[in-house]
């Protein structure tokens, strides 16, 4: 274990402290918490599974800490919620909201039509990936963590809708050049509905394969529940990921190759399939600034460890959409005149 | 004028014509120091100076050979493309029937398709739920309606994107020679529906090659050639024009031209 704070140091350099006596107490935590000192009364705000503080016993810090762990949180997403509500969505775009969903509707029922499972192909695909992945990591590169499949479930499912998205978003503006070139209506109808297609067909996964978690799940905390929260604020995420690389395919065809092959090196550099403890120290910081790491902490945080996500993580949910559906807008809208005649 | 529902103000469209869309990133690369292999663009000015103003309950022909930039107008009056200089204003709603059965879907049913088209200018469910039977009964399509597109004669894809477009009750209806594939009976039943149509003073754009068919529906005509307006007023006269225009090549540039009238302007 790596032991930051000056204080903690000083106390093994003073040989009052050995790491041993921590190890046994540090849950692998990532969140802000407290750990006891064995048989000394001491604690220790411990960030990540990094000590950095000690906390005298009976401090108020305890309850500062309580604070910010629930309280932040909340106010963040209350802050995030009440943007959204401001930014109304103009009349007359409002009024293609059955478009969205037609096309949706469409792509759902074109996807499978004519195959003889159709809709459960949209289950069988995770399943069969979650299989593969329990066999090849559980039991031959033997990653040790206790329900490995349970865990793979929790990270594996929100992954792959935002992997599917982003590369179903590159076809989406243009695959309907027939349709852009002729009839007049907001363009931004094509990546929102590819996004909500993949997004229903993760939740037809979800759905189908979250009873199994009752299988391996012993202990529920209320929290639990909050998992729909990262989930929701993904969707928003891959959205404005999908404006991006729908328009700008439009100009680099070359992007929907890219994208194939970013998303699968996206796939080993996000913590899926193995836990963001495994990564070293020192190199974290690095992981924390791809935005699916910290979703896939979050889902995994909610579900697998039982443990509230810190405040780092909330923020970096929250803010990710923001730039992504900033940015992405942006760009839709400023090339949007374009679409036309590029096509 | 208050009562317009199509202005066209000083409008000209161009297209940057790339001859190498495509160039690999060697060339790219090499472009950067040697000129040869730079990308290589002209300008093309599809449409020049175009001024236009269409009142509620006209009915308007577009006229003129291929490459006049027809199409173009047509495509910046539906809003599908923005104009280089000067602006477009419509008011209302517009139904474009360009080609056959844009917007239709071949793997899904007529009737899924209807209800995605409606979607398209923004016609909710529940109204398209209304139409549904009228325009079942005007397409003709029977028990066809639950076959999937794919299945269909190119004549009856048109029958239900006609049916679409005119029950949707659009302010503006935008035609493209559509009318030359029906067969003869259902002509007729379109002609006399777009004259109901233009009754209720709604407006009504044409773009055609057909000389008779613009002369039959349209009260006034625009000649284009190339990329201008050399001609406007009544369909009969300028369609003559167009004639003229056909066999003895059109004016470098001249102005438009008005045909005559009979009575004195005072």
């Amino acid at each position: 274990m790596e032991i930051r704070g000056i204080r903690i140091r000083k106390l093994i350099r003073e040989k009052t402290l050995s790491p041993d006596a921590l190890q046994s107490e540090t849950r692998p935590l990532r969140g802000i918490s407290t750990v006891e000192w064995k048989d000394t009364g001491i604690r220790f705000l411990v960030s990540g599974d990094v000590p950095a503080l000690e906390i005298a016993p009976g401090d108020f810090t305890r309850f500062a800490v309580l604070g910010r762990k629930y309280i932040y949180p909340a106010i963040i997403l209350l802050a995030f919620l009440l943007f959204l509500l401001l930014k109304q969505p103009h009349q007359h775009r409002w009024k293609y909201r059955e478009l969205i969903a037609n096309l949706t509707r469409v792509n759902l029922k074109l996807k499978y039509r004519g195959s003889i499972l159709g809709i459960l192909w949209s289950l069988l695909n995770p399943v069969m990936m979650i299989i593969i992945y329990s066999i090849a990591f559980k039991y031959i590169i033997r990653i040790q963590l206790e329900n490995y499949t349970f865990f793979l479930l929790a990270g594996l499912l929100p992954f792959n809708f935002f992997s599917m998205a982003a590369n179903a978003s590159t076809t989406a503006v243009v695959g309907n050049a027939g349709l852009l070139k002729k009839v007049e209506f907001p363009r931004e109808t094509f990546p929102i509905s590819m996004t909500l297609f993949c997004f229903i067909q993760f939740l037809i996964a979800l759905v189908a394969l979250g009873p199994f978690i009752f299988l391996w799940k012993t202990s529920f905390v209320w929290f639990n529940l909050l998992y729909f929260v990262p989930i929701l604020l993904l969707l928003l995420f891959a959205m404005g990921i999908a404006f991006l690389l729908s328009a700008l395919t439009v100009l680099f065809r070359d992007l929907q190759h890219f994208t194939e092959v970013g998303t699968m090196a996206l796939f080993w550099v996000t913590p899926v399939i193995y836990n963001f403890e495994l990564i070293p120290y020192r190199f974290r910081w690095i992981f924390m600034l791809n935005p699916c790491t910290i979703y896939i902490n979050c889902c995994h945080d909610l579900l697998y460890w039982n443990r509230f996500p810190d405040a780092v993580t909330w923020i970096g949910m929250v803010l990710w959409p923001l730039i992504s559906l900033a940015v992405g807008g942006w760009l839709f809208r400023r090339l949007d005149p374009r679409f036309a005649e590029e096509l | 004028m208050t009562d317009s529902v199509i202005d066209i103000a000083d409008v000209s469209k161009r297209f940057m014509i790339r001859f190498n869309p495509n160039p690999s990133i060697k060339s790219r690369f090499v472009g950067i120091f040697n000129p040869r292999y730079r990308e290589k663009a002209t300008e093309f000015w599809a449409l020049r100076d175009i001024e236009l103003t269409v009142r509620a309950g006209d009915s308007i022909g577009i006229i003129g050979p291929n490459g006049s930039g027809k199409s173009t107008l047509f495509k910046l009056i539906a809003g599908v493309m923005a104009p280089t200089t000067g602006t477009i204003r419509t008011r209302g709603r517009i139904s474009p029937l360009i080609e056959l059965g844009v917007g239709f879907h071949p793997e899904l049913t007529g009737s899924e398709n209807v209800y995605l088209n409606t979607s398209f200018y923004g016609i909710t469910r529940k109204d398209t739920d209304k139409l549904f039977q009228d325009i079942l009964e005007f397409s003709e399509i029977g028990d066809f309606i639950n076959v999937p597109i794919k299945n269909y004669s190119s004549g009856m894809v048109m029958r239900l994107a006609f049916s679409i477009a005119i029950y949707t009750v659009p302010d503006i209806l935008l035609v493209d020679e559509i009318l030359a594939v029906g067969d003869a009976a259902f002509s007729e039943k379109c002609l006399a529906k777009m004259k109901a149509f233009m009754e209720e003073g709604r407006t009504f754009v044409l773009v055609s090659h057909s000389g008779p068919q613009i002369v039959e529906m349209c009260k006034r005509t625009i000649l284009l050639w190339k990329g201008r307006i050399i001609a406007e007023g009544p369909s009969a006269p300028v369609v003559e024009k167009y004639a003229d225009v056909l066999s003895n090549g059109g004016p470098d540039w001249e102005g438009i031209w008005h045909p005559p009238t009979e009575k004195a302007p005072f």
